[in-house]
């Protein structure tokens, strides 16, 4: 249990800047989430605290003492990898005892606590197998149990399920969830999987080019993105965007002429906008109702059971998606009218892409 | 349609294994040459060199002259003292170097990686008179060191080309969960990295071992003493200005044959050996 504190940290390879002043605070006990696509900077951030890489400038606290300059060894940390990183050449048992064994202790602590781990993933059928007879999902258990048999301060998880196969995934995903349950350890977990993100964190940070969009619970990040990249990226499918000329008195100008109400969440005047929509926040009505918004031609139904994803081609030529009802059934190339909920807009400035509505 | 298919299958793999039969049988007849006719008495190697020994022909006498006249153990001793002691510095230091180029950041890395390959293009008899004058000036002339450490030389920039490909292969995420667990960057390079590239380091002391143990040239210049004298050198002794004791040859170049196999045969084991299945994906 051990809060972590990042300072402005900075990193680059040579010219390339990776990471720009980052602060972070995380509290003792949370589960964070580092979000972002591929190339953000959110594995290096990772890899400095780990301490397998030195960052250019700034500084880490645990618990109040700083560990910028400490091997990784003796920051108190455990890493859970990708590619599981299992040692070839020891058993089951030998992965876990090792690094007890390198911090000195005695043949009945390393046994006992060897026991402990195994017993909470349920490894101790496998104790005695080499990493190259097990499966994916066992190996990454094999992972994760070596990672709290040293009973760190801090977890920290490299894209621990990208590897294996989709119901796999789900099945350690809840272990993992299971595991932050009961250790209530502080664990930072790296993923550009916004489903893994969503489900586990208490907080998500997303980053993209070496920089934070935003910090905040998934229900913050789904109903409030800060920014248009975070609105983008966060939900899937992703949030539609409409290009709005101008807002003027509460009402909002697409370039096709059609004006929305975008009731009393925006400045009442702005100048070019961008109007975000989830596809769940609007509904299909026929395209001569009044209540229509804006009007299409349905492009592609994608059916999924449970809903159906209807893509439309609206007139300046955009291509929106709206989750209907799976039961109604709309043809393709059929005229359509958008009726958009009031309360669900989002909108963003076109210039700095930050968010306009409160 | 499918039958005629499979013929041509046939007639094709036929083809195959008598082109690749072909090429063994080239290859290794001057190998059975040699082990047939060792066991020859020297009229018959002359009468009828391909002839198989039969109760008349046959004779230990190349033998029985090779273990008996001169130092034949002790040649060979020497020999297989200097190649497996050359093929260790070879390995050693060639991984430690590969692991270093591959593993660590540091300016002039390429830079240092190509100098150090740079020996596979030079042949290193190119400066045997240096390495003379320098093996009189340290005294280290008729002495294994100087064997050892020429052919230590020679050798490294092979391996460490080698190794360093390979060891930028093995898993960056393994290496840092033995930081993570408190392993020295040595007990990572001989724990974790030096078993992954098993295989490479078998190739690479196939490769490195069979030149040594062949040599002539250096065991001639450099330690051509008695009690230094490597097994091609001394096999020397049965070649004369005008005759050559033709079974003493064939029985020491016979008797050579075996370290060899028997050293291919342990790092071949290896080659096949993946250790590396499963450990990450």
């Amino acid at each position: 249990m051990a809060d972590l504190r990042i300072k402005n940290l900075y990193k680059s390879y040579g010219e390339v800047k990776v990471l720009e002043g980052l602060n972070l605070e995380i509290a003792s006990g949370e589960f964070w989430v580092l979000l972002g696509p591929s190339g953000c900077g959110k594995s290096t951030l990772l890899r400095i605290i780990a301490g397998l890489e030195d960052e250019t400038a700034g500084e880490i606290f645990l618990d109040n003492q700083s560990i910028t300059t400490l091997p990784p060894a003796k920051r108190g940390i455990a890493m859970v990898f990708q590619t599981y990183a299992l040692y070839p050449h020891l058993s089951v048992r030998g992965n876990m005892s090792l690094v007890l064994k390198q911090a000195g202790h005695t043949k009945e602590e390393i046994e006992r606590r060897v026991a402990e781990s195994s017993r909470a993933l349920e490894l101790n059928d496998l104790l005695d197998r080499k990493p190259s007879e097990l499966s994916g999902g066992q190996r990454q258990r094999v992972a994760i149990a070596r990672a709290i048999v040293r009973n760190p301060k801090l977890f920290l998880f490299d894209e621990p399920l990208s590897n294996l196969d989709a119901s796999l995934r789900g099945a350690v995903r809840i272990e993992i969830a299971q595991l932050h349950q009961r250790l209530s350890s502080t664990m930072v977990y790296v993923t550009h999987d916004q489903v893994e993100a969503m489900t586990l964190a208490d907080k998500i940070v997303v980053m993209h080019d070496g920089d934070i969009q935003q910090v905040g619970s998934p229900r913050e990040l789904y109903e409030t993105p800060a920014n248009l990249f975070v609105a983008g990226f966060i939900g899937s499918p992703p949030m539609n965007f409409l290009e709005i000329e101008k807002i003027d008195k509460s009402l909002a100008f697409l370039y096709s002429g059609e004006t929305i109400s975008v009731g009393k969440i925006a400045p009442k005047t702005h100048g070019k906008a961008k109007m975000g929509i989830r596809p769940n926040a609007w509904q299909l009505v026929s395209s001569d109702s009044k209540s229509a918004d804006i009007v299409g031609e349905v492009l592609l139904e994608e059916y999924l059971g449970d809903a159906t994803y209807v893509h439309i081609k609206l007139e300046d030529g955009s291509q929106v998606i709206v989750r209907e009802n799976p039961n109604k059934n709309n043809k393709i190339g059929k005229k359509i009218g958008i009726n958009i909920l009031p309360d669900s807009i989002h909108l963003f400035d076109s210039v700095t892409g930050n968010r306009l509505n409160g | 349609m499918a039958i005629s298919r499979a013929r041509r299958n046939l007639i094709a793999e036929l083809g195959a294994h008598a082109f690749l039969l072909t090429f063994t049988i080239i290859a290794l007849f001057p190998v059975i040459l040699i082990i047939i006719n060792s066991f020859k008495s020297k009229k018959a190697i002359f009468r009828d060199p391909l002839a198989l020994p039969n109760s008349e022909t046959f004779d230990l006498i190349g033998y029985t002259t090779v273990l008996t006249q001169g130092n034949f153990p002790l040649y060979f001793w020497n020999s297989l003292s200097v190649t497996l002691a050359s093929l260790f510095l070879i390995l050693l230091l060639g991984a430690m170097a590969a692991f270093a180029l591959s593993e660590y950041k540091f300016p002039f890395n390429r830079l240092t990686g190509l100098y150090l390959a740079l020996g596979i293009m030079i042949p290193i008899r190119l400066g045997t008179i240096g390495i003379l004058k320098l093996m009189v000036a340290t005294g280290l002339v008729n002495t294994h060191w100087a064997l050892i450490l020429v052919y230590t030389a020679s050798g490294l920039p092979l391996s460490i080309f080698i190794l360093s490909e390979f060891m930028r292969s093995v898993s960056a995420d393994l290496k840092a969960a033995g930081r993570i667990d408190g392993l020295s960057e040595y007990a990572i390079f001989f724990k974790l990295v030096l078993p992954l590239v098993r295989p490479a380091m078998a190739t690479v002391a196939v490769f490195s071992m069979i030149p040594i143990w062949n040599d002539l040239w250096f065991p001639l210049i450099l330690a051509p003493a008695e009690e230094t004298k490597t097994l091609t050198l001394g096999a020397q002794v049965f070649v004369g200005q005008f005759t050559n004791n033709w079974n003493a040859i064939l029985a020491a170049m016979a008797l050579a044959i075996i370290p060899v196999m028997i050293l291919y045969i342990i790092f071949s084991r290896q080659l096949i050996k993946g250790l590396t299945a499963g450990a990450v994906k």
